[in-house]
């Protein structure tokens, strides 16, 4: 489960999140809408462990992600919008060296497995990742968290520069790792997209969450008025 | 070109990395104008220390014939000769401020008389830590061969390549219409600004030992070829700023070529040298010395035989016409074959000294650090050939000497202070 | 951090630019070390040639008046050195032809960089070139990029999280170049053993020892920096600038700087300023109240009471050959006095330009790589001062043989026999010991050391600082 309490972030530059509060039970998955600079990255931030907030509290199944960086890591995955592996390595071996990291000892063909469910098709696992999608990219991103069975799922604007199919595809597997028991937040431009994959939807404007949504209760175009509507106020 | 120019000052207005580039490009430019400034006065000064000596030696000498009614020891031509306290010098060049070059590995005095040879031992280089001289000493003309390409290197890295990374060249490139005047612009910008440095650079290293006044003509000589170093290497710039992409690739490209230029070929012709033509250990000249030996052991009309070959002009001395010469010692014979002999025996040195010369400068075609060095050192006198020519002027002398001492004891020369003066100034002229 | 390092060595396997200039490297370092003992090799059959012409001609001495002998005297050399192909250190500038006689101490002559014109500013294409200033440039170039480009993209919070530790990352970036460099100086030594396999000695390997350490520790010292400033600045670039800045001034800025000034610091008189005070001194008396004739009446004095005689005709031995020995010791005394300042002058020099490496570690890379090779100014002096006992030695057999062997006072004539000169030996170069080269070097070993655990403390610091989000 996600918590944030009251969380405020100041940066010297100014405030990046004012006041926050949230709470993402396991198995949903809750989207972040907001424009540039609204405060996405840094709750994700702050959630990853990588920043410390200023006031408000933070945690994670009960732990702070700050102070508890190990526990935490063992539980948490993130998933970029652009997933960075290493161009020189497979996607096995990619998925292979990141497992080891995180102490995680599978065979290969177990890796290949996980990859294969995570939609990378068997062709794909032992070329070179210099060569691959930003799609497939993505995926392996996905089956590093699967692997390592992370209890909770970090997403920041996963789907931007996806073609549909692919886009489609993640939407899949996310909805899948919800299913079974995985809790999601994502951050994300996507207004369709987010309607269709998330239980809850936030908006945040310039660090505070000025409205709550729930995906069923809107169609697309209501959630484009109201999104733009906050936007523009 | 003027709107580049302003775009680029404005550039390197903001660009603290490039300015700290230039202020320690300058401190070491200046570092070492005054380095050479210090050597070409240390020179001048111990060359003036060592000749007010001398003067004073020759004055004592003056003051010893008004003492002694016939002369004393000095009023045989040999003795007199040999008391003259005459030293060669090799007075430093003014331009020595610009590079100190080879200064430092030869001697520039050294006294002069019927024994002496240029190979001689005191003609070696000055005392000093050979740690230092293998370090060298940073000289104006080491900024520009070795830092100047390397300051150029960090002005003009980011051109073109920083607009090819950051996605608008095609942009600049509609702006500008030809990307090539634009790179050519920007780079000439610098190549300017470093030609304004170095002229002055070297105005201010002028004012230090006065060369425009005493040799006006290596100020411009070594702008000329200042001037050509600099165009030579923002040419190879501008090429590898035309055709790279990344800042990187081109920062890797750039310094590369200055490893290979600076450090590489260098080194490489200095090892094939090495192995082609090993030290001369100078056993040909050592040998004189057992040829020497045998002089000693030739019949004195033999000797005297080869004198006369020598100087045919003794066949009409004083001497030559009485029959008794056995006042003449037979070293004088001995000393002028002597050094025939070595004179001789130094031919082979030297020729291999030039071969090996002839070797360095084939290369220059490749090696153009090589080729620039030995060109500024030509120019601030510093070069090889400038101590080979000085060695020359010794030998000359040392010839001048012998023949002076040969022919007035031969022609029962009685010296006086006249004559002693007529010694100093005739045998310290080379002509 | 295994796991990390083990991905690192991956990358730098499987890069083709990195392959390729690896094997260049390899390439060139494996030349450097052919053709530098292919160089040895000429310059000691040249050296060992001279020797012997010269030995040959001194055994071939007819039978002369021993002072004779000493007037003719004889040249030593400077012995080509096995580690030259290495290092070659000051052999370039000092000279290698050193006339030995009586009466007089002569110069060493004959540089090598007097013999032609100006080649190169870096010396020879030796292996210390390659590994001291181009090798560091690579690890430069393989590090400067390694913890930005994974905070670039975004790579580094993906480690993170899988559990990776700050310091374990820049740790396994660090030991990866590090290693990488390694590779390079091992093969270097590997290969220059390999060659001179059959001449190499225990005192040898611990210099190669040695020679390897300062060198390791140095590339360790560069690594480390870069990793640092990769850590710590926000963009590559940044980092490259930085350490190519520290490049240039460390390797050719400051020891140039350094060394002038500490030349100027402590200076060293002009040749001849050298000469006029020892030629003073030997013939008015080190202090000034002992002339030369002086000391000629007082020997007279000495020996004739030994001998209970009142004139020299009278002495069974030749008092010339007694005269000409003292003479030659109370010069001996003169050039220990003068030659020793020198010699101490140097020493405060290098004592300073040692001290110089706290604030550039390349000069104590630079001294321990020249001492190590036993081509630095040290050795230099230890040569200089062995062919100096040389020379009192065989001028003291010619004094004595020339007062004892058998002839009397003023007899100039009287001759040794050539079988007399053929037993005095030759010269022969007694390399330094590895212990007295150590002796020498400790403070530079020292620094590196110090710089190794400064570099540490940066690594501490740049994991702290080193900003994720």
């Amino acid at each position: 489960m996600i918590q944030l309490s009251n969380v405020t972030k100041q940066y010297k530059s100014g405030t990046a999140l004012k006041g926050l509060t949230l709470q993402i039970d396991q198995g949903q998955i809750y989207a972040l809408l907001g424009s540039n600079g609204a405060g996405k990255t840094t709750t994700i931030n702050l959630l990853l462990g990588f920043l410390n907030p200023t006031s408000g509290e933070v945690t994670l199944d009960g732990l702070s992600p700050f102070k508890d960086r190990k526990a935490i890591s063992k539980r948490v995955a993130y998933i970029p919008e652009n997933v960075s592996l290493y161009p020189y390595l497979t996607g096995v071996e990619n998925l292979d060296y990141f497992c080891s990291l995180a102490g995680i000892k599978k065979s290969k063909q177990a890796l290949k497995e996980i990859l294969t469910k995570c939609g990378l098709q068997s062709g794909a696992h032992t070329q070179k990742v210099a060569g691959y999608s930003k799609g497939m990219r993505q995926k392996v991103g996905i089956a590093i968290a699967y692997a390592k069975e992370a209890k909770v799922l970090l997403l920041d604007e996963p789907a931007s520069g996806l073609d549909p199919a692919a886009s489609n595809e993640l939407t899949m597997l996310l909805k899948q790792l919800a299913k079974e028991g995985a809790t999601i937040l994502m951050a994300s431009h996507d207004l369709f997209r987010v309607r269709e994959i998330s239980d809850r939807i936030g908006i945040l404007k310039k660090g505070e969450l000025v409205r709550e949504l729930k995906a069923e209760t809107v169609s697309a175009n209501e959630l484009e008025k109201v999104y733009l509507d906050y936007m523009q106020a | 070109m003027r709107s580049i120019f302003l775009y680029e000052w404005n550039h390197l207005k903001h660009s603290s990395f490039k300015w700290i580039s230039i202020i320690l490009f300058l401190f070491a430019a200046l570092y070492g104008l005054h380095n050479g400034k210090n050597l070409y006065e240390e020179q001048s000064a111990e060359i003036e220390r060592i000749e007010a000596k001398n003067q004073q030696e020759r004055v004592d000498n003056l003051a010893s014939f008004s003492k002694d009614s016939d002369g004393g020891r000095l009023s045989q031509p040999y003795l007199a000769i040999w008391f003259s306290h005459i030293y060669h010098y090799k007075k430093p060049s003014p331009a020595l401020v610009y590079s100190i070059g080879q200064a430092e590995q030869f001697g520039y005095y050294k006294r002069v008389n019927i024994r002496a040879s240029p190979y001689d031992e005191d003609m070696t280089n000055e005392i000093a830590n050979p740690e230092r001289l293998q370090v060298g000493m940073l000289d104006f003309t080491f900024v520009v061969l070795f830092l100047l390409p390397i300051v150029l290197l960090i002005l003009v890295y980011d051109i073109k390549s920083i607009e090819v990374e950051r996605g608008y060249l095609p942009l600049i490139r509609i702006q500008v219409g030809s990307l090539f005047s634009w790179i050519l612009g920007r780079t000439l910008f610098y190549y300017v600004l470093l030609i304004l440095l170095i002229i002055a650079l070297l105005i201010y290293g002028a004012v230090l030992t006065d060369v425009l006044i005493s040799d006006s003509m290596a100020f411009w000589n070594m702008l000329f070829y200042s001037f050509l170093y600099l165009s030579f290497w923002t040419l190879l710039y501008l090429v590898i700023l035309y055709f790279g992409k990344s800042v990187m690739g081109n920062t890797l490209s750039m310094i590369s070529i200055w490893i290979v230029f600076v450090f590489i070929i260098p080194a490489a012709v200095h090892q094939y040298i090495g192995i082609r033509k090993p030290v001369n250990l100078m056993t040909g000249m050592i040998d004189v010395r057992d040829m020497k030996n045998d002089l000693y052991e030739l019949e004195d009309s033999i000797l005297r035989k080869q004198l006369f070959v020598l100087f045919p002009e003794l066949k009409s001395s004083v001497t030559a016409k009485t029959d008794d010469q056995s006042f003449i010692s037979k070293n004088l014979d001995y000393y002028a074959i002597s050094n025939e002999l070595m004179k001789n025996s130094l031919a082979p040195i030297k020729a291999e000294s030039n071969e090996k010369n002839e070797m360095i400068s084939s290369t220059y075609w490749f090696n153009p650090l090589t080729y620039f060095s030995n060109k500024l050192n030509r120019i601030s006198e510093t070069h090889y050939q400038d101590y080979e020519i000085y060695r020359n002027e010794i030998q000359l002398l040392v010839d001048k000497h012998i023949k002076r001492t040969i022919l007035d004891t031969w022609n029962k020369v009685k010296v006086d202070q006249h004559q002693y003066e007529k010694y100093t100034i005739e045998l310290s002229k080379i002509k | 951090m295994w796991r990390i390092l083990k991905n690192e060595l991956i990358f730098l396997l499987r890069n083709r630019v990195i392959k390729a200039i690896t094997a260049g490297f390899i390439i060139l370092l494996l030349l450097t070390i052919y053709l530098g003992s292919l160089q040895t090799e000429t310059q000691s059959e040249t050296y060992k040639a001279a020797k012997s012409h010269l030995r040959e001609q001194w055994e071939s001495l007819d039978a002369v008046n021993p002072h004779s002998a000493a007037h003719y005297g004889t040249y030593v050399f400077k012995p080509a050195n096995l580690l030259s192909s290495l290092d070659e250190g000051v052999r370039g500038t000092t000279g290698n032809v050193l006339r030995v006689e009586g009466h007089v101490q002569n110069e060493i002559a004959h540089s090598e960089a007097s013999q032609m014109q100006f080649v190169s500013k870096f010396g020879k294409l030796k292996s210390s070139l390659i590994l001291q200033f181009i090798i560091p440039l690579l690890l430069i170039f393989l590090a400067f990029r390694s913890i930005s480009a994974e905070k670039e993209s975004g790579r580094l919070k993906f480690l993170l999280l899988q559990g990776a530790s700050k310091s374990n990352i820049l740790w396994a970036k660090l030991l990866s170049v590090w290693l990488f460099g390694l590779l390079l100086l091992f093969l270097t030594v590997a290969l220059y053993v390999l060659i001179n396999f059959n001449s190499i000695n225990t005192d040898t390997f611990k210099r190669l020892s040695l020679f390897f350490t300062s060198y390791s520790v140095y590339y360790f010292i560069i690594s480390r920096l870069t990793v640092f400033f990769s850590a710590i600045w926000q963009n590559a670039t940044t980092a490259l600038t930085t350490m190519l800045g520290i490049w240039i001034l460390w390797s050719i800025f400051l020891p140039n700087i350094m060394m002038s000034t500490i030349e100027k610091l402590y200076e060293l008189p002009s040749r001849d300023e050298f000469q006029s005070a020892m030629k003073e001194d030997r013939s008015e008396g080190i202090n000034g109240h002992d002339p030369k004739d002086a000391r000629a009446k007082a020997l007279k004095e000495k020996i004739l009471s030994e001998y209970n005689i009142d004139s020299l005709s009278a002495l069974p031995i030749n008092f010339d050959g007694i005269v000409m020995q003292a003479d030659e010791e109370y010069g001996n005394m003169v050039w220990d006095k003068h030659f020793g300042a020198i010699r101490d002058i140097t020493t405060k020099q290098k004592r300073a330009y040692q001290l110089a490496a706290i604030i550039n570690p390349f000069i104590s890379l630079q001294n321990t790589s020249m001492g190590f090779a036993a081509n630095d100014n040290y050795h230099h002096q230890a040569f200089l001062l062995q062919a100096e006992h040389y020379r009192r030695d065989l001028i003291k057999t010619l004094n004595d043989e020339h007062a004892y062997g058998g002839s009397k006072t003023g007899n100039w004539d009287w001759q040794a026999d050539n079988d007399f000169y053929s037993s005095i030996p030759d010269f022969t170069y007694r390399p330094l010991k590895f212990n007295e080269v150590f002796f020498r070097y400790r403070l530079d070993l020292i620094i590196l050391m110090c710089w190794v655990i400064l570099t540490c403390l940066f690594v501490t610091l740049s994991s702290n600082k080193m900003k994720i989000a």
